[in-house]
């Protein structure tokens, strides 16, 4: 990594050069990069938080057949909202712990005003209690990609630029370490700046695939936003004609208008035994009806998806005959491609043990991009001497603002946590100022740290972070009857390990924090 | 590589090439290719959103291995004016 003594200079020769591109493209966008990185992470398990932050929800997670709800569903509908314009049962998903609902909107009013629309949880038992509001881990799934306070379109091409500088870094940092296999050997502990830099080499090279596949597939999921030009070539400016290339025409089947005429329905059990391959044995996410008790009546069926293909797995049939009007989107290879990669990216399809593997990966980026700009810091010090932190400049200022950009976001992240337990549960602002938190103590953190040393800001920040995360369950204990005294025999009992499994971690976390805020302590004196 | 005398104004240089140069030059060949490929439009606005990011991406590591920023300049600007021009308007491959 010669970055070359002049700073501006590009020496010649390929890897010099390539060395420069890859500590700058990583460098400048690398406390965003690293912060994407780590709530992009987070998202693989929003569910599960989602589930963990709603205390709420009934533990047990019913599973009914799934046809039998749908019955079920549909003459609860007829009852509660006949005359609608559209009825949907959805149905409880391997991944989420949601209840199955029942779901509806009457037709538009006389003066063209959207329908009223309803819901409500289809099983009596599920009504009461309301789960409190909340971000949720949608909330820091968001974060990966809209950031927060600031306009989603703005951040889209914040997120853009920093994605593609990234990309770039990779790549030559690819060009730049040729010996990809000898470095996923070489790690040589407590060797100092040497020991960042191995770390750094082998965290990129573990996951390699995992960060060129998320870098190039997350530009892919906003390219409509990055490459206007492209759809503009097509469509001549004409966003009408854009508009229909983004609603498939499975939508435009289900949208039939009513005719006005009244015909029987076929029930969800007649519609089954028709059948169709694609719904034998299928898990459903949804099944809708539009314009019931119409002949023009259409069943909407959406399919849990159990591969990488992302797009609506949407089907259309009539609801009166039974007979398949639109099979979904057809899609060519390159579509396919496409959107094999967003589903690539999202990792909605992967069955636990895969997706910790995604959670594992997602781990590694996030230390790869924080190892590397600690190198960067680390190198720098050592070829100019002195004290880290002193001295003024670039270097003493990146020096003294990591700590606090590296632990603050995981900080922000436990008192977004916390302050999901400990505000109160009927407080109008409830979703907002959970945010607000993860801000203030990320905020808190740099403030705290910046004016001391570096050393001593890294033990402190890491210190915090192990009673923040060792807080947690404790606090869990004292604001919900969700916490481990209820949720670890539950797991034993039934093996389901989501809220167990959360408090867990960060019990397991807090340890190895611990255990670094330890040899932290030790390295001042 | 022939030096230029200001190190920080060929630096500059190369930062511009890579970012808006290497941008526009991912918009004409993917654009050339969407208009030139015998394949229905829906796909290949598909591959094109998906090559963009790695025609770009290979365009700013070029700008940067070049021996000389002249060298990175002309070989990114011609092509991207060439077929700019040919391009021009958009709008030629009309709707899928």
């Amino acid at each position: 990594m010669a970055a070359g003594r002049g700073r501006a200079s590009v020496k010649g020769g390929l890897r010099p050069s390539m060395a420069w591109l890859h500590t700058w493209s990583g460098l400048l966008p690398g406390w965003l990069l690293y912060f994407v990185f780590l709530t992009g992470t987070l998202g693989y398990f929003s569910v599960e938080i989602d589930r963990w932050m709603q205390p709420e929800l009934p533990l047990r997670q019913r599973r009914d057949p799934q046809w039998e709800l749908i019955e079920r569903g549909m003459a609860r509908l007829q009852q509660r909202a006949p005359g609608a314009e559209r009825w949907s049962v959805e149905l409880p998903q391997r991944k989420s712990p949601l209840p199955p609902r029942i779901v509806w909107r009457m037709p538009p009013t006389a003066d063209g005003a959207r329908g009223e629309a309803g819901t409500e949880p289809l099983l009596p038992g599920d009504a009461a209690p309301r789960p409190r509001p909340t971000g949720g881990g949608q909330f820091l799934y968001q974060l990966h990609y809209r950031l927060h306070y600031i306009d989603t379109q703005q951040a889209y091409w914040i997120i853009g630029a920093a994605a593609m500088f990234m990309l770039v870094s990779i790549l030559s940092g690819v060009i730049l370490h040729k010996k990809i296999l000898t470095d996923f050997f070489t790690f040589r502990p407590a060797a100092g700046k040497r020991t960042w830099r191995d770390l750094h080499s082998v965290l990129g090279s573990i996951a390699l695939p995992f960060h060129i596949m998320i870098t190039w597939s997350g530009l892919v999921l906003l390219a409509y936003t990055y490459m206007p030009l492209v759809l503009d070539e097509i469509y001549r400016f004409d966003e009408d004609a854009q508009d229909v290339f983004f609603t498939d025409n499975a939508q435009r089947v289900a949208d039939t208008g009513r005719s006005g005429v009244t015909a029987p329905m076929l029930l969800p059990a007649q519609l089954l035994a028709l059948q169709h391959p694609a719904l034998n044995n299928a898990r459903l996410s949804s099944y809708g009806v539009r314009n019931p008790g119409d002949a023009n009546a259409r069943v909407v069926i959406l399919r849990e998806r159990r591969n990488a293909q992302n797009g609506t797995d949407q089907q259309v049939y009539s609801a009166v005959s039974g007979q398949l009007l639109d099979a979904g989107l057809q899609r060519g290879p390159l579509r396919q491609t496409r959107d094999a990669m967003l589903g690539l990216h999202k990792g909605s399809f992967a069955a636990p043990l895969l997706r910790a593997l995604y959670g594992l990966s997602g781990a590694l980026g996030t230390l790869m991009v924080g190892s590397g700009l600690v190198f960067w810091t680390a190198k720098r010090r050592e070829r100019r001497g002195g004290v880290a932190g002193e001295g003024g400049g670039g270097l003493a200022w990146v020096e003294r603002a990591n700590p606090g950009m590296l632990i603050g976001p995981l900080l922000g992240v436990c008192a977004y946590l916390l302050a999901n337990r400990l505000l109160p549960v009927d407080f109008e602002h409830r979703g907002s100022w959970e945010g607000h938190a993860l801000f203030i103590g990320w905020a808190l953190a740099l403030v705290l740290a910046l004016p001391l040393r570096p050393q001593r800001a890294w033990w402190l920040l890491t210190a915090s972070l192990a009673l923040a995360c060792a807080a947690l369950p404790v606090v869990n204990v004292f604001t919900t009857d969700r916490h481990l005294g209820v949720s670890l025999p539950w797991a034993l009992r039934e093996g389901d390990w989501v809220l167990a499994g959360i408090d867990l971690c960060l019990l397991i976390l807090a340890l190895i924090f611990a255990f670094v805020a330890r040899r932290l302590a030790r390295q001042q004196c | 590589m022939p030096a230029m005398r200001a190190p920080h104004l060929e630096l500059l240089l190369r930062v511009l090439l890579a970012t808006i140069g290497g941008y526009a030059f991912a918009n004409v060949i993917v654009i050339a290719a969407v208009r030139s490929l015998p394949i229905a439009a829906s796909e290949s606005v598909m591959l094109a959103l998906l090559a963009s990011f790695v025609v770009h991406a290979a365009a700013v590591l070029w700008v940067f291995a070049a021996r000389s920023v002249w060298r990175a300049c002309w070989t990114l600007t011609l092509p991207t004016l060439l077929l700019g021009g040919w391009l021009w308007p958009l709008g030629a491959a009309g709707p899928v």
